[in-house]
């Protein structure tokens, strides 16, 4: 039961951490409009995944290890590439606001409507295909033993819950913090995605070096305990971690930290504006 | 506002990598000629079971019988350890069963099990017997045993091996026909062979898995086998 619930919670905090901050943008900078897309995107993330999961375990059909890993890894890697466009779009919109230019603002998201369903789908959808075997692998088990589905429906809801109460914390602080803090959070998942889909890319055979590690810290944290699900759950950190998955880790987080920090520049005003800086008084 | 055509088409646009790589894998076909194996997972215990195969596909049914979340590998040879990841299925729950579907040639593998999801896992060597034993990944090998045959004798063959061993046999054909190169492990399995043209040379890697004696058999169509003996230490 203990196994099972972690698993879920595993699976579901990386999602639920990006989508609440999502929701937690639209809702702090007055969009609530926009909130269906990315529930749209949610949605069909876990309509998709659900039934691809029942196809593979209900049918014939079988997807190769292979084409598995290798399906998992790109859309990892494509993840990747969404999260970081959220997070330099939300610091966009911060310097905006910052600067009351209501109409760039709305130039950003009318661009970013159809890239907030991609993104939410893409968010839920890259581990949902995993999650949604190991789903109903608890459901074919309810025969016997009910304790699975029950264990990963309650870690998966936790999952949710966590979120939730993310996203009540992030409406409730000051916008510049907000922002500084959400993209630094996103930037650190999004690089840990990254390695995770390296990770699966090697051991597709995509990628070498699947057993040149650069550390294995597995005895002192165990995959399989709660702070290793925690850990693994919100920014992917693999106890056994490969060379090429720390290197890409790295390429990945110093130049995006760098880019995220540094000054805006300010193309209308001279006042030197930090980012993310001004609050917002009436938002 | 968002339309709903556009919706639909970023929905069905997100969805078309799913349905290419699902359909691209010529699914369905290869379960009705596979075999199953019954894989029982427990905390400290990989009960495999049957470690003999046909080449082909094989669908390892695991059932997690411990109290701990595994992982189930199929691991293939890479220089002699096993390394390289043939297939893996991860996040076995407890109680929960899932199926490995792995496509093996012939040779030998192990299956790992990994409670706790870390660790080298609990190894069972298998043994794949048919065709592909001489695909690429087996073509490494520690040494060579270099063979001829005039159609009556084999020659060349002195001393023993180790278990463990990587072995290229190499058939050099000096008899006036075709031959084949055989090389069977002490209970009889064929563990590698190649056809080899009158006049050319052939050769076949087999792995020594086994102490015991080996044969090395060289035949001929409608002929007497030849047939030498290899101790393995």
């Amino acid at each position: 039961m203990i196994a099972n619930y972690l698993i879920g919670l595993r699976e579901g905090l990386e999602a639920a951490l990006v989508v609440s901050i999502l929701v937690a943008y639209l809702v702090k900078t007055g969009r609530r409009d926009r909130l269906a897309p990315v529930w749209v995107g949610v949605l069909a993330a876990v309509a998709v995944s659900l039934l691809f999961g029942a196809l593979l375990t209900f049918t014939s059909n079988q997807m190769s290890f292979q084409a598995q890993e290798a399906f998992g890894g790109t859309l990892s890697i494509v993840a990747v590439g969404f999260v970081t466009w959220m997070v330099f779009w939300m610091r966009r919109t911060a310097r905006s606001l910052s600067k009351e230019l209501r109409g760039r603002m709305d130039a950003a998201l009318a661009m970013g409507a159809g890239a907030l369903i991609v993104t939410a789908f893409i968010a839920v959808g890259r581990e949902g295909l995993e999650t949604s075997l190991f789903i109903w692998s608890a459901i074919q088990a309810t025969g016997q033993n009910t304790q699975p589905v029950l264990g990963a429906a309650l870690g998966l809801l936790t999952a949710v819950v966590i979120g939730y109460l993310f996203y009540k914390g992030a409406v409730k602080i000051n916008l510049a913090k907000f922002f500084l803090w959400t993209g630094a959070i996103l930037i650190v998942v999004a690089a840990g995605v990254l390695s995770y889909g390296i990770h699966d890319l090697q051991e597709a055979g995509v990628l070498p070096g699947l057993n040149s590690l650069a550390f294995d810290v597995s005895g002192a944290v165990p995959p399989d305990s709660w702070y290793g699900t925690l850990l693994r759950g919100t920014v992917n950190f693999t106890p056994a971690t490969t060379w090429l998955q720390a290197i890409a880790w790295l390429v990945y987080i110093v130049p995006v930290f760098v880019f995220f920090l540094r000054p805006t520049r300010t193309p209308v005003a001279q006042a030197p504006v930090v980012p993310a800086a001004a609050p917002a008084t009436n938002r | 506002m968002l339309s709903r055509p556009y919706a639909a088409v970023l929905f069905l646009g997100a969805l078309s990598p799913l349905l290419a790589s699902c359909g691209g894998d010529d699914a369905g076909a290869r379960s009705a000629s596979g075999t199953t194996v019954a894989v029982a997972a427990g905390d400290d215990s990989c009960d495999v079971e049957r470690t003999e195969l046909k080449a082909g596909a094989v669908t390892l049914d695991v059932t997690n019988k411990g109290s701990s979340t595994t992982e189930v590998y199929v691991y293939g040879e890479d220089d002699g350890r096993y390394t390289r990841v043939i297939g893996e299925v991860e996040n076995i729950g407890p109680g929960t069963s899932r199926d490995l579907d792995v496509d093996l040639a012939g040779g030998s593998y192990e299956v790992a099990c990994k409670p706790g999801q870390s660790g080298d896992g609990i190894r069972t060597p298998i043994t794949v017997s048919g065709e592909g034993a001489s695909s690429s990944e087996q073509s490494a090998y520690d040494r060579e045993i270099e063979l001829s045959t005039d159609g009556k004798t084999i020659t060349g063959l002195d001393g023993g091996a180790s278990s463990g061993e990587r072995i290229e046999f190499t058939l050099t054909n000096g008899a006036d026909g075709p031959r084949v190169l055989e090389v069977k492990n002490p209970d009889g399995g064929v563990a590698g062979e190649v056809d080899v043209e009158a006049g050319a040379t052939g050769e076949v890697v087999v792995e020594l898995d086994a102490p015991g004696t080996w044969q090395v058999i060289v035949e001929g169509d409608g002929l007497a086998d030849l047939v030498a003996q290899l101790p393995v230490a």
